[in-house]
């Protein structure tokens, strides 16, 4: 495998890694909604976000040559890229608020440095999924702005406690980026840091009483001693094992309780467009 | 996410509800799918796009609720009082 293919995976797995802990999470805050489009959304949320790191792993293993789910169900939490930031629950709304916002721009500032790259396939990836991330920001928005005093309150806890966890998953280590030299990656990491600021602070200056300077100073991008450039986060750092029990069940009635493999990844159930109904389809 | 007791931020019966519209086809209707109670515009199009996702839309669309004018209506006599 080239060096540009393997930083690519490894870049592609901070992403699928991060959406499926976060997509954990939205299942997890569902029936915290304030009503129940509320919570349909996050059902939404969840499915989308499990549906992307989906995609992601297919490619992953289809171009590593790896058996099917292998990066799913083959895999010790040692060896995820996740976001350190999602590895401890959410206090309160509002932190769970601060923190899956923080976590959506991240994720698509640094998924959209391959939205025009070379690699044709992972691009048009890029602008489907894109197009889907933009509405947990939008959504994400909406509920702090309509945050009350103490939510806000815990919003701004949040970004102290949370926020440089996120920002410095764009720490630049000092080397070149070989994906942007070969072209798989048509704008640079720090380009994606500065439009990741620019989203945060859009929303947090008009959600709570912060100006800008403020929040950015909540964002710093220093890392510590041991970070782990190739996995965007500290060495040795792994996902708690309450957090990773929910992900891959081993308790064996819900194990059970989980659909077999092979009818919710092989089988296209479509409940929806069958025939015999369609007719009646918002008559 | 805390206690129980401490879920419950405010009454969402003052959201304000926004009707949600679809088309399937370029060249089809626009159907009426339903609507969702939001804070806001921004939450409402979130809401409105992860409720009604069963279909790959060509367009979606919402309208406060308050802007829809009545022409016939079951609760106003209109054109006569």
């Amino acid at each position: 495998m080239s060096e540009t293919d393997k930083v690519l995976m490894q870049e592609l797995l901070c992403i699928a890694d991060t959406d499926w802990v976060l997509g954990h999470w939205y299942i997890k805050v569902m029936l915290n909604g304030r009503s129940l489009p509320d919570c349909t959304a996050f059902a939404g949320m969840g499915q989308d976000s499990l549906g992307h790191t989906r995609a992601i792993f297919r490619l992953l293993e289809d171009r590593l040559e790896l058996p099917e789910h292998q990066l799913e169900f083959g895999r010790q939490p040692e060896a995820l890229h996740d976001l350190e930031a999602l590895s401890r629950p959410p206090q309160n709304w509002g932190d769970f608020l601060m923190t899956a916002f923080l976590t959506e721009c991240a994720v698509w500032r640094l998924f959209s440095t391959f939205l025009d790259g070379s690699d044709k396939e992972l691009s048009g990836m890029v602008k489907h999924l894109g197009k889907e991330l933009y509405f947990h920001r939008l959504g994400l928005e909406g509920w702090m702005l309509a945050a009350s005093d103490d939510e806000c309150a815990d919003m701004k806890l949040s970004l102290a406690e949370r926020g440089a966890e996120v920002a410095r998953w764009f720490a630049a280590d000092g080397a070149s980026d070989v994906l942007l030299e070969s072209g798989v990656r048509n704008t640079g990491v720090a380009e994606a840091l500065a439009g990741f600021l620019d989203d945060v602070v859009s929303v947090v200056t008009q959600a709570t009483d912060l100006v800008e300077e403020e929040v950015l100073q909540l964002l710093p991008t220093a890392v510590p001693e041991d970070w782990d450039a190739a996995k965007r986060k500290t060495a040795g750092a792994t996902l708690p094992a309450t957090l990773w029990e929910f992900m891959i069940p081993t308790d064996p009635d819900t194990v059970a309780l989980r659909r077999p493999l092979s009818v919710s990844v092989d089988d296209n159930l479509d409940l929806v467009d069958r025939a015999e109904y369609s007719h009646a389809d918002y008559a | 996410m805390g206690l129980v007791k401490q879920k419950t931020a405010r009454n969402t019966m003052d959201w304000e509800y926004f009707e949600v519209f679809a088309r399937e086809e370029p060249d089809g209707p626009l159907f009426h799918l339903g609507s969702v109670s939001a804070p806001n515009k921004p939450a409402a199009v979130g809401q409105a796009r992860m409720v009604y996702s069963e279909k790959p839309w060509v367009e979606m669309c919402i309208c406060p609720r308050a802007e829809v004018v009545p022409v016939i209506s079951v609760n106003d006599m209109i054109g006569i009082a």
